[in-house]
């Protein structure tokens, strides 16, 4: 099995310190240059950052990490018991998916069955 | 936390016609400017007071933007325009030192396991072509990986002097990017291009460098002539300023 990780913190931005630790453990541990961990850090706190502000009353940040054959595939969730239109329109025109989209491969969003996700690959040696 | 006797900042609440002349022709990009230049001495002035308590380019960066604030909000009918940006300025710097007060207790240990690891990390850039993964930094150091792990995390909670070299402040203004891929970026970034502009030129350099032109923080390290981890930590600093402004 590849190694992977999840993670459920309450949704606030002051786990997301936690939310990074572990994510850059894992990558670490699967080769990431310190480029891509800095890129990667970044990467998760503006997907937390936006999830935390687009879904109302979310409730817990779920976030998987696993690595993949060229490094680490990370989705990250918040869950909410709301109903939320996800994605909201604007968000592929805001500042967090431009940093985002330039900071790591094929970002995405989706719902998985914690709810509204934000998904990205990050290459090892980028 | 003790007074700093900053309350009698340069307070000179005479009639400013000029000042006043190009308040009035805002939201005049032209006049905003001129308005930004005429204060910045003040701002920095400010910052220089509580100089000893942060690194002085921070709280000179803090304060520009507590400036931009101020011009924002700066209601002429409520009188002369230097004691309100007076007050917002000193409010958040004071606030800034408050919310980075953590940021001092880095303990000595990890403040030289930081300064190693930075090293190491520069030394490696050059020799291997490539960013290092965390493995080749702990050989290098003689640290163990989890160490050097939490280097990299609590980077951006100390500045390590000895690492920062002389930066040449050539920054250029933020160009536009070269190549169609970047329009619709710069279109969102257009939202953001205020605060961009008030960014100290090596904050925007780095910006530009990474978002622009797509160069690695030690492509981009090398360029500047920061250590790669000082890279990290501005840029993580500067998108958190960034979004904190946008309300985004």
């Amino acid at each position: 099995m590849n190694p992977q990780v999840r993670l459920r913190v309450p949704a606030d931005a002051e786990h997301l310190r936690t939310v990074r630790s572990v994510v850059a453990a894992l990558a670490a541990s699967a080769g990431c240059t310190v480029d891509a961990l800095a890129d990667l850090r970044l990467a998760v706190d503006e997907a937390a950052t936006r999830l935390l502000l687009d879904v109302p009353a979310a409730r817990v940040l779920a976030v998987e990490a696993a690595v993949v054959d060229d490094g680490l595939e990370v989705v990250v969730a918040a869950s909410t018991e709301q109903a939320t239109a996800w994605p909201p329109p604007e968000l592929e025109r805001s500042l967090s998916w431009a940093v985002i989209a330039a900071l790591v491969r094929e970002p995405r969003t989706l719902t998985t069955h914690d709810g509204p996700a934000i998904a990205f690959r990050v290459v090892s040696d980028a | 936390m003790p007074e700093l006797g900053v309350a009698d900042a340069p307070v000179r609440p005479t009639a400013d016609p000029e000042a006043d002349a190009l308040f009035a022709r805002l939201p005049d990009e032209g006049a905003r400017a001129a308005i930004v230049a005429r204060f910045a001495p003040l701002a920095r002035h400010l910052a220089r007071r509580f100089r000893g308590r942060a690194e002085l380019e921070d709280l000179e960066q803090v304060a520009l933007l507590a400036l931009l604030k101020a011009i924002d909000r700066y209601d002429g009918a409520r009188g002369p325009f230097v004691p309100f940006a007076s007050a917002t300025i000193v409010g958040e710097l004071k606030r800034h030192l408050r919310d980075t007060g953590w940021a001092l207790r880095v303990p000595r240990r990890l403040q030289e396991i930081g300064i190693l690891v930075g090293r190491a990390i520069d030394q490696l850039v050059q020799e291997l072509g490539r960013s290092p993964t965390v493995p080749e930094v702990a050989a290098r150091t003689g640290l163990e990986e989890d160490e050097v792990l939490e280097a990299l995390e609590v980077g951006g909670a100390y500045r390590a002097r000895s690492l920062d070299a002389p930066t040449a402040e050539d920054a250029p203004a933020l160009d536009p990017p070269a190549d169609d891929d970047g329009l619709e970026l710069v279109e969102v970034w257009a939202d953001v291009a205020d605060r961009i502009r008030a960014l100290p030129d090596r904050e925007r350099r780095i910006l530009y460098l990474r978002f622009f032109r797509n160069l690695s923080q030690s492509q981009i390290a090398e360029r500047v002539g920061l250590s790669q981890m000082h890279v990290s930590r501005l840029l993580a600093r500067t998108l958190a300023r960034l979004r904190e402004d946008l309300g985004d």
